[in-house]
């Protein structure tokens, strides 16, 4: 009977999309950290090699944690199932034991919970598969790596934690509870550990970190490049004992759950189940008199009133929903933890928490987060009317066709800029907590908030863009998915750099505490500009295709673009050859008046330089015996005059 | 319905409503619709108020919303639940919450498709009772299976089979075409099939257990059939069968 119940909660999970989706947000991030340089999941690799074993080990130590939401999700519909989908009555009076049932539920989820964690091989093996990576990055692929990751932190971490989340929702029946203890969990691992980041004794602290992530650090402490780039970590020493305490605690756990759990119901909760309807009689005893005669109107104020009301029922669909919450605490982790960085150089070196610091860290390691809800979310409400199935309600409303478009691309830019002040004010509590009081509101403001807010406007656009011509939930996500791969890594390797053409890039913008935002700002604004009118482009042929009704073959909803093109023409136009022109003033700035070298094409200057000089290498040179420095500093301006006297030996 | 309701271009053909265009002038069309999906669902973690309130704001009613809103909620008697979500609505109330998101903005144009699913036979009656009465100033166009219905609420009906339109006209018309030539038998089960074979059957329902034949001629067919004041539903099976097809006016 156990093998029974295993198999069935096997092949109920593995019918469900969800398994695949949590396995592909791992693969993506894990293919992110394992293929560039901007993606952070855990410590920064340094030098070693991003396909090491001592890496891979290690991003499944800390995946662990942010996995931890996910398989919440798994263990408590095991546990819980039967109590929220009413199924209770029925199975409970079978003649199951309650051993079978108890233990098939929850190991059949354990294993369910190892499919997302593989995400972390497979990103990791085809991100550092990719061409653009330096041969130096990567090394030969050591498997033990990912037997390892599995064996010694996947699966115990998953025991010990799956106890406590399954546990919790058998024995309070409520799914929103053991969602709640996994944050807790979380969160009081954080607080915890950096509680014992303060005892001396290194063995007591890698001994009471449950994810053992402390105590792999401590073991590999002394560990070379070499050994890293070749070894990784089975159950031996430290974190032989580490695992067996955890995951003794978390058999404890469940014997307890054992002993607690009954199948019968609780007095009292069959009451608080009754639905509204039962509270509602049927319909009054009164007639039907004339209907309230009013007088719609259809001006540009209702328009606007339209507008914002879709506006704030889109945003309001969006927060309130669960999988939003659960990624954005996956980010809030992943930030939280990575705040460390602010204030360390590495080789260990600290540097005072400045902002610009604390933007990076944000950058870096939450708005991976952000694409994330932008990608998925874009999805969702282009989508809304139809998965709800109100489309045909909806589509037969008099509002105007850009409202729908228009409502959903704003009320997803100001989810994100919401997420973004929530960025904001992590980094500046953390600011904060190490006693720094120079916070810098401005550079928040203008790098994040506006900066990158607009940078992100492009990207939704682009992903509503998608959605709308493909037509295709799913097929949308991949393309917008491919697309911001491709857009990454395509154009360097074509040799093309031009912030005109990579979509949504912009020169780097610098700031630093003695010249500000210096001379940076213009051109980055500009250019966030340009992206911006050519999202607007988009947005103008999406509304042209923006689906109404029930057509889905593209020749006609084509017709119909071409009937709603008559009144639309002026805007196309306008937007089109604005983005043209602007388009062209900063080719005439980039390209004409300034010189633009791609990387590729300085590397090739550099060797011909070395070829040409090459042959003075051993004529004697001058050398610096003394300097005699006249400073004059002009931060207003950037003219600087370097004067130097040689005296030749 | 749909193509009436703006959803879905025709293959070939024109709508016309007095003057407009419904195919090439969407939006004026939509000002006066009030339609209802035969199926529809909801968002199910926003409140009916909320729900009805933006439904009305996306009708163009700005002034009078709060006013209507709050009518309409109690008129179909969800008033009570206003503020729960739709999510936990039941088959009949969320039928009726698509009633009063129909009935918003006095619209001149009414398209319900099957309304009544899901209502109980006394709200079902009132329901009717409100359509026919708004019928008398607005175009309402009813779809629906329950034959008898038709004769209570339409003055003009249509039966539609696989996309062909088989009859259009009154009900009374439709009646007096197949008056007197419609005849009832009791058979033994077993003899049903062979029974069809033989006979110009147009329907088969069970009385007191037993089936009772309803055959089609105009004259009697034989001994033992008895003849029928004639329903809708004879009307309905007799053109769905074939036997009757000369009152179809294209």
């Amino acid at each position: 009977m156990f093998l029974h119940i295993l198999k069935f909660e096997l092949r109920y999970w593995l019918r469900q999309p969800i398994v695949y989706i949590f396995f592909l947000i791992n693969a993506l991030l894990i293919f992110g950290a394992s293929s560039s340089e901007s993606i952070t999941v855990g410590q920064r690799v340094g030098n070693v090699h991003k396909n090491a074993p001592y890496v891979v080990e290690n991003f499944y130590a800390v995946m662990s944690l942010i996995a931890l939401l996910m398989v919440t999700a798994f263990l408590n519909s095991a546990a819980a199932r039967d109590f929220s989908e009413k199924t209770s009555q029925i199975f409970f009076t079978t003649p199951i034991k309650k051993r079978d049932f108890l233990f098939g539920r929850f190991f059949g989820a354990i294993i369910i919970s190892i499919i997302p964690f593989l995400g972390v091989s497979v990103g990791n093996l085809i991100g550092t598969a990719m061409p653009w990576l330096d041969d130096e990055l990567t090394g030969p692929t050591f498997w033990s790596g990912h037997f390892h990751g599995i064996m010694v932190f996947a699966i115990p971490n998953l025991l010990f934690a799956g106890a406590i989340i399954f546990s919790i929702a058998a024995l309070t029946r409520n799914t929103i509870l053991s969602f709640v203890g996994s944050i807790g969990l979380l969160v009081g691992y954080i607080i915890s550990q950096n509680m014992i980041r303060d005892i001396d004794s290194e063995v007591l602290g890698a001994m009471l970190d449950p994810f053992g992530m402390r105590t792999f650090s401590v073991a590999t402490k002394y560990w070379t490049v070499d050994d890293r780039n070749t070894m990784s970590m089975g159950f031996e020493g430290l974190l032989l004992m580490n695992r067996l305490i955890w995951m003794s605690v978390g058999l404890l756990v469940m014997v307890f759950t054992y002993y607690r759990f009954s199948f019968s119901e609780k007095a009292g909760s069959s009451k608080k189940a009754a639905k509204v309807d039962a509270a509602l009689p049927l319909s009054s005893a009164r007639t039907w008199e004339p209907l309230l005669s009013v007088q719609p109107t259809f001006s540009t104020g209702i328009s606007i009133r339209q507008l914002l009301s879709q506006i704030r029922l889109e945003t309001i669909s969006i927060l309130k929903n669960t999988a939003f919450l659960v990624i954005m605490l996956f980010g809030a982790v992943n930030l939280i933890s990575s705040m460390s960085f602010a204030t360390s150089q590495g080789y260990g070196i600290t540097a005072f928490p400045v902002t610009y610091q604390v933007i990076d860290v944000i950058e870096g390691s939450f708005f991976i987060f952000l694409l994330a809800v932008v990608t998925f979310y874009t999805g969702s409400i282009v989508w809304k009317e139809r998965d709800s199935k109100v489309n045909d309600i909806y589509d037969a409303l008099p509002y105007s066709d850009w409202i729908p478009l228009m409502s959903k691309t704003i009320a997803l830019w100001l989810v994100i800029e919401t997420l973004i002040l929530v960025g904001c004010l992590i980094g500046i509590t953390t600011q904060l907590l190490h006693g720094f009081e120079d916070i810098r509101l401005n550079v928040y403001f203008v790098k994040l908030i506006f900066v990158n807010g607009i940078n992100f406007l492009a990207f939704i656009s682009l992903s509503v863009f998608f959605h709308i011509m493909v037509n295709n939930k799913y097929l949308g996500y991949f393309l917008f998915i491919a697309f911001i791969i491709a857009n990454n890594f395509v154009w360097p390797a074509l040799d093309v750099e031009s912030n005109l053409i990579q979509y949504g890039s912009s020169p780097e913008l610098i700031y630093s505490d003695m010249n500000a935002f210096g001379p940076f700002l213009k051109g980055k604004v500009a250019f966030e500009f340009y992206w911006l009118l050519f999202s607007l482009v988009l947005l103008v042929v999406g509304l042209l295709y923006w689906q109404r009704g029930r057509e889905l073959s593209f020749k006609v909803r084509t017709k119909m673009a071409a009937q709603r093109f008559t009144k639309l023409r002026p805007v196309f136009y306008t937007v089109l050859f604005g983005w043209v022109l602007f388009g062209a003033f900063l080719f005439y700035n980039s390209k004409v008046l300034n010189t633009y070298v791609t990387s590729k094409k300085m590397e090739k200057l550099q060797s011909e330089y070395e070829k040409q000089y090459k042959k003075y290498e051993d004529v004697p040179q001058p050398r610096i015996v003394a300097i005699e420095y006249a400073i004059d500093l002009f931060p207003r301006k950037t003219i600087g005059c370097f004067i130097c006297a040689m005296d030749k030996e | 319905m749909r193509t009436i309701a703006t959803l879905q271009e025709p293959d070939s053909g024109s709508i016309l409503l007095g003057d407009l265009d419904v195919l090439k002038d969407k939006l004026e069309l939509r000002k006066i619709l009030g339609y209802l999906p035969q199926e529809f669902g909801v968002y199910p973690k926003v409140s009916a108020y909320d729900m009805l309130d933006h439904i009305a704001i996306l009708k163009g009613i700005d002034k009078q919303r709060k006013v209507v809103v709050e009518d309409l909620l109690k008129r179909v008697n969800l008033w009570d639940v206003r503020k729960k979500a739709l999510g936990g609505f039941s088959g009949g109330m969320k039928q009726r919450f698509g009633i009063a998101q129909a009935l918003l903005g006095d619209p001149k144009l009414i398209i319900v498709d099957e309304p009544t699913a899901g209502l109980d036979p006394g709200e079902r009656n009132r329901f009717y009772n409100l359509l026919s009465e708004i019928g008398e100033q607005v175009i309402v166009i009813l779809s629906t299976h329950i034959v008898e219905d038709v004769k209570e609420l339409c003055s003009q009906m249509a039966i539609i089979d696989k996309g062909r339109v088989l009859y259009s006209g009154s009900p009374e018309n439709a009646l007096q075409a197949v008056e007197g030539k419609i005849w009832k038998k009791q058979v033994p089960k077993q003899e049903v099939p062979e029974f069809s074979d033989t006979h110009p059957v147009i329907s088969t329902r069970m009385v007191a257990g037993k089936p009772m034949v309803h055959v089609f001629s105009n004259t009697s067919p034989g001994s033992g059939f008895d003849p029928v004041q004639a329903d809708l539903e004879d009307v309905f099976f007799t053109h769905i069968k074939g036997f009757q097809t000369s009152t179809l006016l294209s």
